[in-house]
C-alpha cells in the first residue's frame, strides 16, 4: 500500500518524543468502557486511521487526544508534555482538530470564517495581516472554495461547510490533524481534494490521525491504522497487518470480503441488502455475485 | 444603503463614522428640544453664559438626562452583544438572567419600605445580587454548560418576577405609579456619575480588545477551545462583564427593554457579526436609539412625560419585526 508514496521523513524523529502518544489511555461513555489500556505513539508525518463500528469510540478517543475531555485513566501527551496541563493556546498553535458535528455560527462571509483559524497565533487585539489573508485564500484554493470566498456563510451546502471547516484548519496551520471523518458530506473529486491537502502536510511533518467509516480510503491512505472494537479492544498496526476480512468481520459484527483489484486490497461487506423494488419483508438478495468472483 | 458599501474595513470605518456623526447630530438634537424650544442661537448663547435663562435647563436639566439615556443605551446593546454571544441565542437580551428583576425587587422594596435608601443603589445591589446568586447555582462542579446557566438565569428572573407582583400588589398605593415607571423603564430622574462612564469605557475597550476570542466564542465552547481560549474563563468574563453592564444600566434607568435586543440585531445586519465592529456599533447605535428614544417620551405628549421603555418597545417591536420580515424574504 505505501509502495508508491513517497517515505515521510520519520526516520529524523525517531529519537525525538512523538508528536502524539497516549499512555494507558481508559475511555468510556455512559459508564461503558469503549478503550482500555491503549498506548498510542504517533510521529511526526505519520497518517494513522481509526476504524470501528458506530459507538466504538472513534470520537471520544479524537476528543480526548485534543485535550477536551480528560481520559478515565491515562494521559496525552503532546510532543512529551501532558496535554492537560498545557494552555489552550500552546495546543491549538500545535493541535488543529476538525470536529464531526459543525458549529451554527453567526452569519459571516466564508472568508472571514476562514480567517478565524489564525486566531491561536495572532495576539488578542490584533488584526489579521498580509500574511493571514494569503493564507486563507490559499487554503480556499486548495479546498476549491476559492470562488465562494465573499459568500455568507448561511448560503453553503453541507459539503462547503465542511470543506470551509477543513481550510480554516489548514489556515491554523497544526503540526497535529485531527479528522473526525473528513470526507462526510464531500463528493468524490472533493475528497480527493482534501485527502490531498492533508497529504501535503504530512509530506512537511504533520501527522494526521483521521477517523472514519471508509476501509479502503483508510487502506489506501494510512500509514498505520488503529481498530477500536468499542469493548475496550484496540489493535494498532499498519495496514498489511491488521487489514484483513477475518479481523475486519469482527470489528463490524458483519461478514466483510476482500479482494484484489488494480493491485489493491479492497473490501466491501457481504450484507444482505434489500434490493430495489421488492420492500417485503421477505425480498432480500445476495450483493451483486461480480463482487464475490472479483475477490475469489 | 450600507450594503452597498465595500465589505472590509473601509466599510467598518464607514459605519462607525457615519455612527459617530448621527450620534453628534442627535445629541444637539435631545438638547434643543424639550417642553421648553428655543432657537439655535439662543441654545449658542445659554451654552456659555452662566446668566442666560436657558443655561439651567441645558446644564442642569437636558444635559445629563441626554447623557444618562446615551449611557444606558450603550450599555445596553453591550450586555445584549456579550449575552448573545454567551448563549449562543439570538433572542438573548441583557435582562433573560435575572439581573432586571432583582435590580427591579431590590428597587421596589426601597421605593416602598426603605425610604432613606436611594433607588439607584437598590437597583444596583439588586443586580449584582442576582448576578452572584446566578453564577454560584449554575457554576455548579462540571464544565461550563450554557444550558444550566441560561435555565438557572431564566428562573431566577421567574422567582423575581413573582416577588415584584407581591411587592406591587402589597406596596403602598401612592407609590405605585412611580414603581411602574421604573418597571417599564424611565429616565425622567436619571443621573449618571463619572465612574459610571468609567466602568462603561472600561467594559467595551476590554471587550473589543478581546473581541476576536469573542468570534471564535461563538463558535461554541468546543471550537473555542480547540482555536486556543479557555472556555470556561472566557466564559465567565463574558458573563461578568455583560451583568456589570447591566446591573449599571438598570441603576441608570430602571428595566428599560428592547435596545439590548434591537441594538445588537441592526448592527449585525448593517456591519456583520465580526465582534471587533459589532461591540463599538451596537454600543454608539444603542446609545444613540435610547437617546431619541427619549427625546421622544418627553416631547410626544409634553409636558406630561412617557416612560422610555414604552417608546422603545412601541419602536424597537415593529422595527424588529420589519427586519426579519424582510430577512426572511432576502432568504
Amino acid at each position: 500500500m505505501n509502495r508508491d508514496k513517497p517515505q515521510a521523513a520519520t526516520v529524523h524523529h525517531r529519537r525525538c518524543p512523538p508528536a502524539l502518544a497516549g499512555r494507558g489511555l481508559e475511555l468510556s461513555r455512559g459508564g461503558r468502557i469503549l478503550v482500555s489500556g491503549l498506548d498510542l505513539e504517533i510521529r511526526a508525518g505519520e497518517v494513522w486511521g481509526i476504524l470501528g463500528p458506530n459507538g466504538a469510540g472513534k470520537t471520544t478517543l479524537l476528543e480526548t487526544l485534543a485535550g477536551l475531555a480528560p481520559p478515565e485513566a491515562g494521559t496525552v501527551l503532546i510532543d512529551g508534555e501532558p496535554i492537560l496541563a498545557l494552555p489552550r493556546k500552546t495546543i491549538a498553535r500545535r493541535l488543529g482538530m476538525l470536529p464531526q458535528r459543525l458549529p451554527a455560527a453567526f452569519d459571516a462571509t466564508v472568508l472571514e470564517a476562514v480567517l478565524i483559524g489564525r486566531h491561536p497565533h495572532l495576539k488578542p487585539w490584533q488584526m489579521e495581516g498580509p500574511r493571514d489573508f494569503a493564507l486563507a485564500r490559499r487554503a480556499l484554493r486548495r479546498t476549491g472554495m476559492a470562488a465562494l470566498a465573499g459568500r455568507p456563510l448561511r448560503t453553503l451546502s453541507g459539503g462547503e461547510a465542511r470543506r470551509l471547516a477543513f481550510a480554516a484548519l489548514l489556515v491554523q496551520k497544526p503540526r497535529l490533524m485531527l479528522l473526525d471523518e473528513p470526507t462526510n458530506h464531500l463528493d468524490l473529486p472533493h475528497q480527493q481534494q482534501v485527502l490531498e491537502c492533508v497529504r501535503d502536510a504530512t509530506l512537511r511533518g504533520t501527522a494526521a490521525l483521521l477517523a472514519t467509516h471508509d476501509i479502503n480510503l483508510a487502506a489506501a491512505f494510512c500509514d498505520r491504522i488503529l481498530l477500536l472494537f468499542g469493548d475496550g479492544e484496540t489493535q494498532a498496526g499498519t495496514c498489511d497487518e491488521l487489514l484483513e476480512a477475518a479481523r475486519l468481520s469482527r470489528l463490524y459484527g458483519c461478514p466483510m470480503h476482500a479482494m484484489t483489484l488494480g493491485g489493491r486490497r479492497w473490501f466491501m461487506p457481504l450484507a444482505r441488502l434489500p434490493a430495489p423494488g421488492n420492500a417485503g419483508p421477505g425480498a432480500v438478495q445476495e450483493t451483486p455475485t461480480g463482487a464475490k468472483q472479483a475477490a475469489g | 444603503m450600507l450594503t452597498k458599501l465595500p465589505v472590509g474595513f473601509p466599510r467598518r470605518f464607514a459605519i462607525l463614522a457615519l455612527l459617530l456623526v448621527a450620534s453628534l447630530l442627535a445629541v444637539l438634537f435631545a438638547l434643543a428640544f424639550g417642553s421648553v424650544t428655543a432657537g439655535g442661537e439662543s441654545w449658542w448663547s445659554a451654552w456659555h453664559q452662566p446668566a442666560h435663562p436657558l443655561h439651567d435647563i441645558l446644564w442642569r436639566v437636558r444635559a445629563p438626562r441626554v447623557g444618562a439615556a446615551w449611557l444606558t443605551g450603550a450599555l445596553l446593546a453591550l450586555a445584549g452583544v456579550l449575552m448573545q454571544v454567551l448563549l449562543r441565542n439570538p433572542l438573548a437580551d441583557p435582562y433573560i438572567l435575572g439581573a432586571s428583576g432583582g435590580a427591579a425587587c431590590f428597587a421596589l422594596v426601597a421605593m416602598s419600605f426603605v425610604p432613606a435608601l436611594p433607588v439607584p443603589v437598590a437597583a444596583f445591589a439588586g443586580a449584582l445580587v442576582t448576578t452572584v446568586l446566578v453564577f454560584v447555582l449554575a457554576r455548579g462542579r462540571g464544565p461550563w454548560n450554557g444550558t444550566r446557566l441560561l435555565l438557572t438565569g431564566v428562573m431566577v428572573a421567574a422567582a423575581w418576577g413573582a416577588l415584584i407582583s407581591l411587592l406591587l400588589s402589597l406596596g403602598p398605593e401612592a407609590r405605585l405609579r412611580g414603581m411602574l415607571f421604573w418597571l417599564m423603564g424611565d429616565l425622567s430622574w436619571a443621573e449618571t456619575a463619572p465612574w459610571m462612564w468609567l466602568a462603561f469605557a472600561a467594559l467595551l475597550a476590554a471587550m473589543t480588545w478581546m473581541a476576536r476570542a469573542l468570534n471564535v466564542m461563538a463558535l461554541g465552547e468546543t471550537h473555542a477551545a480547540l482555536l486556543g481560549e479557555e472556555p470556561v474563563r472566557l466564559a465567565w468574563s463574558i458573563y461578568l462583564a455583560a451583568s456589570l453592564a447591566t446591573a449599571l444600566a438598570v441603576t441608570i434607568g430602571g428595566a428599560i427593554g428592547f435596545v439590548g435586543l434591537l441594538a445588537p440585531h441592526l448592527m449585525r445586519l448593517a456591519g456583520g457579526a465580526d465582534h471587533r465592529l459589532l461591540l463599538p456599533a451596537a454600543a454608539l447605535f444603542g446609545g444613540l436609539f435610547l437617546m431619541l428614544a427619549d427625546l421622544a417620551a418627553r416631547t410626544v405628549v409634553a409636558p406630561r412625560q412617557l416612560p422610555v421603555g414604552v417608546v422603545t418597545a412601541l419602536l424597537g417591536a415593529p422595527l424588529f419585526i420589519f427586519l426579519l420580515y424582510r430577512n426572511a424574504n432576502r432568504g
